[in-house]
């Protein structure tokens, strides 16, 4: 594989990801997890290699990729952000002192905390 | 729209969208207590991307999707059917099955073998004024155990009328509300959760109350018809029903209660449409059930068929027989000749006869001193064709009509029982599809925000190596 094809395997990759995230579900993270690592298979192939021999064009993709990565980071943050306001609606009790979410004694919300 | 306005764009799109599911969620969670409630799951699109033409991808909220599973909500309604139909057979035939001891002690039953025994007793010594007193009392007591049976029927009878009533009332109340949910469905543009809610509660109670066919429209609406063939709402419009307990009878018997009829909105008789839920079982008991052992106008019913076989055969035993005087006899019993269905209700001790005017003596040949009184003892148990009704002994008619009632009781106490564990696993299986379970939710969330966690670390590992490579290049 090219370097060239090892960019564009990993921005298709991370759009793929892009795009499962918006069905928030266990399953699709997983699914999400295991594209994640292909990708970063390919780019530490890419960085064990030698760039003696890459075009322009390369730097221009591994840019593109950054700036995917971070708009993902963005989108897991939301996402992240609301599986948290969930669950302080469901077991929330107020804030403590530090303003910190508190949370309810019950089993569930143990396991939560943990 | 590319650059930091593009950027900024797709992040706050994506930011709505969680919001959307946020509200979605925050609604899942302060309805997970109502009743009917299916919770909605929200939905993101993706936004198209290619920064080529301006188009920088992102999440938008897509539409809300109900979890609503109409099988499941069918089965569940279809279960509630059943267990209303049991549930109301099993309390009015728990009441008319007192009325008859299947022991023998008491009732109807415990009379007559009194009454055998009077007899017994008095063929052994037919002089005995103390013998022939008992067997007027017991023979008076015979006939006010039939009447007083009689009576608890006819009562059984009203109460059920009151249950019907009050039922049809409940269904005209719930098709009313069903047709204003649907009324406010179609004036919404996008369905609102509460009023479906609403009618899939309403819907529920309604299956329980009698057998529903309901199928929605694309906009939510709920067509509603009884027992498949009787339109009870289309869109927002409600057509009654109304019960009638004094429909004419084409039958022979006077007197007979009628059955208890169910009409449509246009008056027409739709009670062969309804078998099932409170109203189909209520129904059962009150057309089948206590006709067949009241009577209506086309059958006599077992309570007066068993008091008119004992009345005859006593009657006819003594007088064909004569006192110890050599007059005829006297007859025991008397009842209203006007209509079968009077037999039992009527049945009365013969206001003629007196202690002295039992006549124990059948004249033969040979004449035996206390043959008629022997016969009578044995009455109940004799298999002499005059003596049977449809080829069983009085004894085995009379077991027979407590044993009925008593397996009627049974089976509607069991389907109950079956009924509920079945409502229950329906109720199950459609929570598990639509409903809202916190337990399911934790697990769910404490999974996502793993999930999030991971590939949070992730990214940030492609961000630092498409960082890396890029140095590389420099």
């Amino acid at each position: 594989m090219t370097p060239r094809e090892s960019c564009l395997a990993a921005e298709s990759g991370l759009l793929r990801v892009q795009r499962l995230l918006l069905d928030p579900r266990p399953e699709t993270l997983e699914q999400c997890l295991q594209i994640l690592s292909q990708v970063i298979e390919l780019l530490e192939n890419l960085a064990a290699g030698t760039s003696t021999d890459w075009d322009p064009a390369v730097h221009v993709a591994f840019d593109r990729i950054r700036k995917s990565a971070r708009g993902l980071q963005l989108q897991i943050e939301h996402g992240s952000n609301l599986v948290r306001g969930w669950m302080q609606l469901r077991f929330g009790e107020g804030y403590t002192r530090r303003g910190m979410p508190e949370f309810t004694d019950r089993e569930s919300a143990r396991v939560l905390e943990a | 729209m590319g650059g930091l306005f593009g950027a900024l764009n797709g992040s706050l799109s994506a930011l709505d969208a969680f919001q959307n599911a946020l509200t979605v969620a925050q609604n899942n969670i302060s309805n997970s207590s109502t009743p009917g409630y299916s919770a909605q799951i929200a939905t993101f699109e993706a936004r198209s991307f290619n920064p080529n033409q301006g188009l920088d991808g992102g999440v938008d909220s897509g539409p809300t999707q109900s979890t609503d599973n109409q099988y499941a909500d069918q089965a569940v309604r279809t279960q509630l059917s059943l267990q209303g139909s049991f549930t109301a057979q099993s309390s009015a035939l728990s009441s008319i099955q007192s009325l008859f001891d299947v022991t023998g002690q008491t009732g109807v039953l415990g009379a007559l073998q009194n009454l055998y025994q009077s007899f017994s007793a008095w063929s052994a010594d037919p002089s005995s004024s103390a013998n022939q007193q008992n067997v007027l009392s017991q023979a008076t007591a015979v006939a006010q155990a039939f009447q007083s049976t009689s009576t608890s029927l006819a009562q059984s009878t009203t109460q059920l009328n009151q249950q019907i009533g009050s039922t049809v009332q409940q269904i005209n109340n719930l098709s009313a509300q069903i047709a204003t949910d649907n009324a406010a469905l179609a004036q919404s543009n996008t369905p609102d959760p509460s009023i479906q809610a609403n009618l899939q509660s309403s819907l529920q109670s309604l299956s329980q109350l009698a057998d529903t066919t309901v199928t929605f429209a694309s906009n939510g609406t709920a067509t509603v018809m009884l027992g498949g063939g009787t339109a009870l709402v289309l869109g927002n419009q409600q057509y009654s029903i109304s019960a009638n307990f004094s429909a004419a009878t084409s039958g022979g018997n006077a007197n007979a209660v009628p059955n208890a009829q169910i009409l449509d909105s246009n008056g027409q008789d739709v009670t062969g449409d309804i078998s099932q839920g409170t109203l189909g079982g209520l129904l059962n008991v009150r057309n089948t059930v206590l006709p067949s052992l009241q009577g209506n106008s086309q059958q006599q019913g077992s309570l007066n068929i068993l008091a008119q076989q004992v009345a005859d055969r006593v009657n006819q035993v003594l007088t064909s027989a004569t006192t110890p005087g050599g007059q005829p006899g006297t007859a025991l019993f008397t009842y209203s000749s006007t209509s079968p269905v009077d037999v039992a209700a009527t049945l009365a001790l013969n206001p003629a006869i007196t202690a002295a005017g039992l006549a124990p003596s059948a004249v033969g040949p040979p004449v035996v001193a206390n043959g008629a009184a022997l016969e009578l003892s044995n009455l109940g148990d004799s298999t002499a064709p005059a003596d049977e009704i449809g080829g069983q002994t009085i004894n085995q008619f009379a077991a027979g009509i407590a044993t009925q009632v008593g397996q009627q009781a049974a089976n509607a106490q069991t389907g109950q029982t079956l009924q509920t564990q079945l409502v229950s696993q329906a109720q199950a299986v459609q929570t598990q599809i639509s409903g809202v379970s916190l337990n399911a939710e934790a697990v769910q969330v404490v999974e996502l925000q793993q999930g999030y966690d991971a590939a949070g670390k992730m990214v940030g590992v492609i961000d630092s190596l498409a960082s890396t490579l890029m140095s590389m290049i420099k």
